[in-house]
C-alpha cells in the first residue's frame, strides 16, 4: 500500500515539475520531501514536506474524506515552528489489490485518488488515540492542485 | 535509506551557527528567508537545486534534524564527500583544531602503547597550558599560580576523537561560539578572541622552538630560546616536546599541526605544521633547564617541611632546607633565614610541624634556592 501511495505521488510531483526524495535522517513524521525549481520566484526553490497515508477502507463521503489519524501523526503535523511546511496526503484505494491500475499500451491509470489537508496550527486534544481528519473533496492532490501549493509556497505563504 | 551514521553523534548536535559558519567558508550565500525558521543558501551564479540548502536559523524547530539531513545530502552531492566527513567539518566550523600525529608501527596499524598514549595527553595538556599562560603574558616558565585567562581556557578547550592516519590526537579549540549568520570574516573587526590567541601563541612558540634548535645547534650557547620567550617559549612547552618524542616506552617522532576555523581564517593559510624527532629531546632538556634559571618563581606560597638547618657559629642568619613540592614533584628548596625565622625553623624542626611562607624560587644549578622569604610560620599538624 505505502509503495502504491508513494509512486502516485512521485507520479502527480513529476507532472508539476517537482522533485522527490526520502528523509536522510530516521524520522518518521514526513514520508518524502518535495522540492522545486523555478526562476524569478519570491522564494527560492521552496520545499514541501509530506506524511503519506493510504487507505482501501471506504472513507469517501459525499463532500469530504474522512480519516482517523492517530494522535501522533495529528501532533507531528500541527507545529507551525518548522523550516518547512509540511501537509497530509490520504490516497484512497481499491481495497482489490487487482484493481489498483488499470495498463494498457495507451495508457497507465492510478485508482483511485489521493487528497491533501494541511493541520498546521490546529489546537492539541486530549483524546489520546485519534482524530478523524475531514478533507475536502476539492483538495484533490494532483498536478494542478500541487502546482497551487507551489505557487502559494513560491510567494511566501504556507498551506 | 536512512542516515544511521551519527547513532553516536546526532545530527542535533551540529548547531545553526556551526552551519552558517561552514557555509560561509566555502563560498556559500545567504539568500532572503525561506521561512520564519529558516534561510536558503546558495552556491555559485546559476544555482540548481545541488547547489541550494534550507538551513534552520534555530535548533528547537520540529524539523531541525531532517534539514540538518538534507543539508549533509546536498552537500555529499556538492561536494563528493562522505556525509560523515562533511558532518565532523561542520562540527569544528568555528574550532580552532590542534593535531598530533603519532606515526604507528606499520600503515595497517591504527593503534599505539596506551602509556605513550597517556604521556601524549599529558604533554597535550602541559603544551596548550603554556600557549594559554604565553597568551597572557610571556615568560620563561608557565607560573605556578596560572592566569585566570588560562584556567579557563583549559577548563573549556576539549579533546576530539582520534582520527586514522597513524594516530592522530585532537585538541579542539572553539574560537566564536556565536559567530552571526553570513560573515564568515567577522573576526576580522573584532578584538580576537582568547582561544584564538591561545593557539596563535602555540603556532608562534612551536616555529620558534624549531627555529632556536636550529640557531643553537652544537654551540651550547641557549640564548635563542631566551630570546623566543616573546615568542612563547617556555621551560615547560621544550619539556612537553621532549616528553613527545621520548618517553618510558621508547622513542619516536612527533607531527604537530594547528588548522585554523574556516569561520575565522588566518591570511591565506589553512594549517600550520610542526615537526620534532626524538633527536632535539637533549636539546630541549638543556633548553628547558636554562629557562628556568632565567627566571625564578615569584611570590611562590611554599609549604613543606625543614629537613635540616645549618647556621655558623656567632651568626644570626642561617639556613635551611626544606622539603616541598615545585613543579609537581618534591625538591629540596634552600633559604637563608633571618634570626626570628631561622628560630621558627628550628621550632618547627623539633616538633615535626610543618612550614609555610613566600618566596621567589630560582634554579641554581641542580638546586633550588628561595628569595625574598616573607610570613614564615608554623602549620600545626
Amino acid at each position: 500500500m505505502e509503495d502504491f501511495a508513494s509512486a502516485y505521488v512521485r507520479a502527480v510531483s513529476a507532472t508539476a515539475g517537482c522533485s522527490v526524495a526520502k528523509p536522510e535522517v530516521d524520522d518518521d513524521s514526513i514520508d518524502l520531501i518535495l522540492k522545486r525549481k523555478r526562476a524569478g520566484t519570491a522564494v527560492r526553490s521552496p520545499q514541501l514536506d509530506i506524511q503519506l497515508k493510504a487507505t482501501y477502507t471506504d472513507c469517501i463521503r459525499e463532500g469530504h474524506v474522512s480519516y482517523p489519524l492517530s494522535i501522533k501523526n495529528y501532533d507531528e503535523l500541527r507545529p507551525v515552528n518548522v523550516a518547512v511546511p509540511r501537509i497530509l496526503v490520504v490516497v484512497a484505494m481499491n481495497p482489490e489489490a487487482g484493481a489498483w491500475i488499470e495498463h494498457s499500451q495507451d495508457s497507465l491509470s492510478l485508482r483511485k485518488c489521493g487528497y491533501w489537508i494541511s493541520l498546521r496550527g490546529e489546537p492539541p486534544l486530549s483524546n489520546t488515540t485519534s482524530r478523524t481528519v475531514t478533507i475536502p473533496r476539492e483538495q484533490v492532490f494532483d498536478a494542478m492542485g500541487l502546482h497551487r501549493i507551489f505557487e502559494a509556497l513560491e510567494s511566501g505563504s504556507v498551506p | 535509506m536512512t542516515f544511521t551514521l551519527f547513532e553516536d553523534n546526532p545530527l542535533s548536535c551540529i548547531s545553526p551557527e556551526d552551519l552558517a559558519a561552514y557555509l560561509s567558508a566555502r563560498g556559500w550565500l545567504a539568500d532572503a528567508s525561506s521561512s520564519p525558521y529558516a534561510r536558503v543558501w546558495h552556491h555559485g551564479e546559476s544555482p540548481d537545486e545541488s547547489t541550494e540548502v534550507i538551513v534552520p536559523t534555530q535548533r528547537d524547530i520540529v524539523d531541525y534534524k531532517i534539514r540538518v539531513g538534507e543539508i549533509l545530502r546536498g552537500l555529499q552531492s556538492f561536494e563528493s564527500r562522505s556525509k560523515s566527513l562533511i558532518a565532523k567539518d561542520i562540527l569544528l566550523a568555528t574550532c580552532d583544531v590542534v593535531r598530533m600525529r603519532r606515526p604507528t608501527a606499520s600503515p595497517s596499524d591504527d593503534s599505539i602503547a596506551l602509556k605513550d598514549g597517556a604521556a601524549l595527553v599529558k604533554a597535550a595538556v602541559k603544551m596548550m597550558t603554556s600557549a594559554a599562560c604565553s597568551a597572557v603574558t610571556p615568560r620563561p616558565v608557565v607560573p605556578s599560580r596560572r592566569p585566570p585567562l588560562a584556567t579557563d581556557y583549559m577548563s573549556n578547550v576539549r579533546m576530539g576523537q582520534t582520527e586514522r592516519g597513524s594516530y592522530i590526537l585532537t585538541i579542539i579549540s572553539k574560537v566564536a561560539p556565536q559567530l552571526t549568520h553570513g560573515a564568515p570574516n567577522l573576526l576580522e573587526y573584532l578584538e580576537v578572541p582568547f582561544p584564538r590567541k591561545v593557539t596563535q601563541s602555540l603556532s608562534k612558540s612551536l616555529a620558534a622552538v624549531e627555529a632556536a634548535s636550529l640557531a643553537v645547534g652544537s654551540s651550547g650557547d641557549f640564548a635563542p630560546f631566551l630570546d623566543s620567550v616573546s615568542e612563547g617559549v617556555t621551560a615547560n612547552l621544550c619539556e612537553a616536546i621532549r616528553d613527545m618524542v621520548v618517553s618510558e616506552i621508547g622513542e619516536s617522532e612527533i607531527d604537530l599541526s594547528i588548522t585554523w576555523a574556516p569561520s575565522a581564517p588566518i591570511g591565506n593559510r589553512q594549517h600550520m605544521n610542526f615537526s620534532f624527532k626524538p633527536t632535539i629531546a637533549p636539546m630541549l632538556n638543556s633548553a628547558a633547564e636554562f629557562l628556568r634559571q632565567a627566571e625564578p618563581n615569584e611570590g611562590i606560597l611554599v609549604t613543606g617541611v625543614v629537613v635540616s638547618l645549618h647556621r655558623e657559629e656567632e651568626s644570626q642568619e642561617g639556613r635551611i632546607t626544606v622539603s616541598c613540592v615545585i613543579d609537581g614533584s618534591v625538591k629540596q628548596l634552600q633559604a637563608y633565614l633571618d634570626s626570628n625565622d631561622y628560630n621558627t625553623a628550628i621550632v618547627a624542626h623539633g616538633s615535626r610541624n610543618g612550614v609555610m611562607f613566600r618566596a621567589d624560587i630560582a634554579r641554581e644549578g641542580r638546586s633550588y634556592v628561595a628569595r625574598n622569604l616573607s610570613g614564615l610560620r608554623i602549620i600545626d599538624s
